[in-house]
């Protein structure tokens, strides 16, 4: 009797597991967006900015079926110790993807060894930096890690392919094709992609229908999910392509170029 | 024919993206026209550093230049300021603009984030100088 109740029992689970093997294969994508809503000048960028990313990950989400466990740190939310607290407590397990955007104001200092910017959190005065973000983001080890930053990068010395682009090609593309681009970029690709709006010493600009450097990434995002065999380095190369584009639109404007670093590998190439 | 659909395509997508830019009317035009309004006439603008106190809060220093008519009127230009584009700068002001009669209304200026910062009883608002950084830093300095 005893047996047959270990048996049974053995059996259910074994049901239970199979049954929800799907949910156990598939990723979880965890997602930090944090923007600086509640700022008088860029506030209502940032609010844009915040909306547009959330609709990226929910088609993000729709094309890989990865799971969105998704939080958003805006309005009095935007805490420096708050976000750090939510980076601390994600759980990404090898298979997940993380990925990290933020669209505030930012600086650089002249005693700064790396590219990126330091995001200023006026809520509670702290400062924090997006390589110290990053670093804590790699050490969580997912798959891979995405890091966007919308911010200036310009240096504070007191303490404290364009032809390319809107051309036609993907129109009709099948839901099918999209979803395996989707796939391809988020779940076959293992490492991670880090990105910030200007470079060192350059402000970014931001306006009324959003920063230009999201917009810009989001418009080069959808350009490439409907070409074959999309990469990070092409989305991320006309992305800096359409910020130019857009800042020409205004004379003597500074110029920002986004910075990244992209440190992929595919699948396909880790089985090789 | 070709050239012609190309050429149609090019519009349409310089349009799409400048309309994207543009698509929300700012109200910062109508904010820096009201300003204007309230220190217009003004006889005694002055200028002055900012500095920090012993505690190391900014605050205006007591030594101020006084600007001429015709520098005011070259900061007030409304050609200088963009009203739908803006810097994701930290603002801290270098210097700051204050009027003699409108003691409510101060300017501060940013030479590194080329921002002017204005300031009323009512409201303050942020507008970059870009178009016209070099003439403004001139005048300030």
């Amino acid at each position: 009797m005893k047996k047959k109740i270990i048996i049974a029992l053995t059996l259910c689970v074994l049901c239970f597991k199979i049954c929800s093997a799907e949910d156990v294969n598939t990723p979880n994508l965890w997602a930090i967006i944090v923007a600086d809503t509640n700022d008088e000048n860029i506030g209502g960028s940032t609010a844009i900015d915040m909306a547009k990313m959330e609709g990226f990950l929910t088609r993000i989400a729709k094309y890989t079926g990865a799971n969105l466990k998704k939080i958003t740190l805006s309005n009095d939310q935007f805490r420096s110790v708050k976000l750090l607290h939510e980076i601390d407590n994600l759980q990404p397990e090898k298979e997940d993807i993380v990925f990290f955007y933020i669209s505030s104001h930012g600086f650089h200092t002249s005693r700064q060894k790396d590219p990126w910017p330091i995001f200023y959190f006026s809520s509670d005065f702290r400062s924090v930096g997006f390589n110290f973000i990053i670093d804590m983001l790699l050490d969580k080890e997912p798959a891979l890690v995405i890091a966007l930053a919308d911010a200036c990068n310009n240096l504070i010395d007191k303490d404290l392919n364009i032809d390319q682009y809107g051309q036609m090609f993907g129109k009709g593309m099948s839901e099918d094709s999209i979803r395996e681009n989707y796939k391809n970029l988020f779940l076959y690709n293992l490492g991670s992609v880090l990105a910030t709006s200007s470079s060192i010493g350059e402000s970014s600009w931001a306006t009324y229908g959003g920063s230009i450097f999201t917009m810009s990434f989001l418009d080069s995002f959808d350009e490439e999910i409907k070409r074959k065999s999309p990469t990070w380095d092409t989305i991320l190369n006309r992305t800096s392509d359409i910020v130019h584009k857009r800042q020409k639109y205004i004379k003597d404007l500074e110029e920002q170029h986004p910075y990244y670093f992209i440190d992929v590998d595919t699948i396909s190439q880790i089985l090789d | 024919m070709h050239k012609f659909i190309i050429s149609l395509l090019a519009l349409g997508v310089f349009f799409g993206l400048f309309a994207k830019i543009n698509s929300v009317k700012p109200e910062k035009l109508t904010y820096l026209k009201e300003f204007i309004n309230n220190v217009k006439g003004e006889e005694g603008v002055y200028i002055a550093k900012m500095i920090s106190d012993s505690e190391g809060k900014l605050i205006i220093s007591k030594e101020k230049r006084l600007v001429a008519k015709d520098e005011v009127e070259a900061i007030f230009n409304e050609q200088n300021f963009l009203f739908d584009w803006t810097k994701k700068c930290i603002f801290i002001p270098d210097f700051a603009i204050c009027f003699k009669e409108s003691k409510d209304s101060i300017i501060y200026v940013s030479i590194s984030c080329k921002q002017m910062k204005f300031v009323t009883k009512k409201r303050g608002f942020i507008l970059d100088f870009d178009p016209a950084a070099e003439k403004i830093k001139e005048i300030i300095k």
